[in-house]
């Protein structure tokens, strides 16, 4: 029903680039890159509508283990959790106090996923075939999609990394003129022992 | 054996033709509970309202989205947008007499999802188009108005005191299209915070819409 993996693909974009270090060069970007094994933080998501009397506010939680496990989880106004682990894709959705899960996530897309993750990883962004990438000043890095066709998804994203190493601020996903997503990170604990099951187990 | 194969030919032809619940008239001293239920639950101002969709589909699967309605009753305008819980937009149209999708992304990108879509909010937010056919009790006591529309359909308004309200839409040949139920468990200034919508007939569906967030517009 939804290309989900397309979805997850932009979450593990976000999710990869609190890896990346703080830097000036991508050089510099895949080193700090290689520091990271684990990411916990908070997020707030906003979205932006032009028809919107104010912005849709979200948040939740997320935790990464490299090189693929990933639990992305939403806390508020509605509650979700998705789950990356061993290749496998799962979502779950809170109904009625018990969670669901969503048997619309397409699985498949999470293979070409996993393969770029890796990359993302070692800070290789910039040869993501998907995106053009540069790097501007002001610890800020700019994705336009190469493919014409995946601008009508995307028109651009655009990362504000921290002044702390390893650490990003803030990204905001812009889906038109008139839309547009904001994800902003607090509480960024990294290389912290993750237990396994928080990627296995919605509890 | 022939009078039995005619027999069972009536009788399948009786089965097929559908026929609509009888409408009891009410008395004159139920004139103002007949005026409250033609007058349904739909709202009179606009509000933007944003509902968390758990969609079930043909086969039994479940999907999770997000809805976001901004409706004007007056004019009889709404814009929708259908987001993924991660907050992409995978569905915007503009509903002003006609239909104008400003983002599809597939498989929303069908002229029918558009239009079977467009039908629903009509049916979900705004009182029915056309005149009043009939009003009274259905068997079950319950107040019930009949609206007949100007392309045939008929919506039937079931007021179910306690429980909500019950909305039935029938085909021309009076087949049961469409039932919405919306259910009020807190005080939102007449906006429903659970409505299920069921699709009857091949294929069908059902939405169950739990209301997040609902924002007046009108002053």
């Amino acid at each position: 029903m939804i290309n989900s993996g397309f979805l997850v693909r932009i979450i593990l974009i976000v999710t990869a680039l609190m890896c990346l270090g703080w830097a000036d060069s991508w050089e510099e970007l895949k080193s700090s890159a290689g520091t990271v094994a684990s990411v916990r933080a908070g997020f707030t998501q906003e979205k932006h509508m032009k028809i919107l009397t104010r912005p849709l506010v979200s948040e939740g939680v997320l935790f990464f283990q490299g090189p693929d496990s990933l639990r992305w989880e939403y806390k508020h106004p509605v509650q979700s959790i998705l789950l990356l682990h061993n290749g496998n894709t799962r979502r779950f959705f809170k109904k009625s106090g018990s969670l669901v899960e969503d048997a619309s996530a397409n699985l498949q897309s999470m293979q070409v996923v996993v393969q770029e993750i890796t990359q993302w990883l070692n800070g290789r962004f910039d040869d993501n075939p998907m995106f053009a990438a540069r790097l501007e000043p002001g610890r800020k890095i700019v994705m336009v999609p190469r493919d014409e066709s995946f601008t009508r998804l995307i028109q651009r994203i655009e990362i504000l990394l921290s002044d702390r190493p390893a650490v990003i601020k803030s990204v905001m996903i812009f889906e038109s003129e008139d839309s547009f997503t904001r994800l902003v990170f607090k509480d960024v604990i990294l290389n912290q022992k993750l237990d396994d099951a928080l990627f296995r187990k919605v509890r | 054996m022939k009078p039995i194969f005619l027999l069972l030919t009536a009788l399948g032809l009786f089965l097929s033709c559908s026929s609509l619940p009888q409408v009891y008239p009410a008395g004159d001293s139920a004139e103002p509970q007949s005026g409250r239920t033609c007058r349904g639950p739909y709202p009179d101002d606009d509000w933007q309202l944003l509902h968390s969709i758990e969609a079930t589909l043909p086969g039994g699967k479940k999907g999770f989205l997000m809805g976001l309605t901004v409706i004007s009753p007056s004019s009889r305008t709404a814009r929708c947008v259908i987001m993924t819980l991660e907050g992409f937009v995978i569905f915007d149209a503009l509903y002003d007499k006609k239909i104008t999708v400003k983002r599809a992304v597939a498989p929303f990108d069908s002229e029918v999802f558009a239009n079977g879509l467009i039908e629903d909010i009509n049916l979900i937010f705004f009182r029915p188009s056309g005149y009043i056919k009939a009003s009274g009790f259905l068997k079950s006591g319950a107040a019930v108005c009949r609206y007949q529309k100007p392309d045939g359909r008929l919506v039937d308004i079931i007021n179910q005191g306690a429980h909500g309200w019950e909305i039935r839409q029938y085909l021309p040949d009076f087949r049961l299209a469409r039932t919405v139920k919306s259910m009020y468990l807190d005080d939102h200034k007449g906006i429903s915070d659970k409505i299920e919508l069921n699709a009857h007939g091949a294929p069908g569906y059902a939405l169950v819409m739990d209301l997040v967030e609902a924002i007046p517009l009108t002053d």
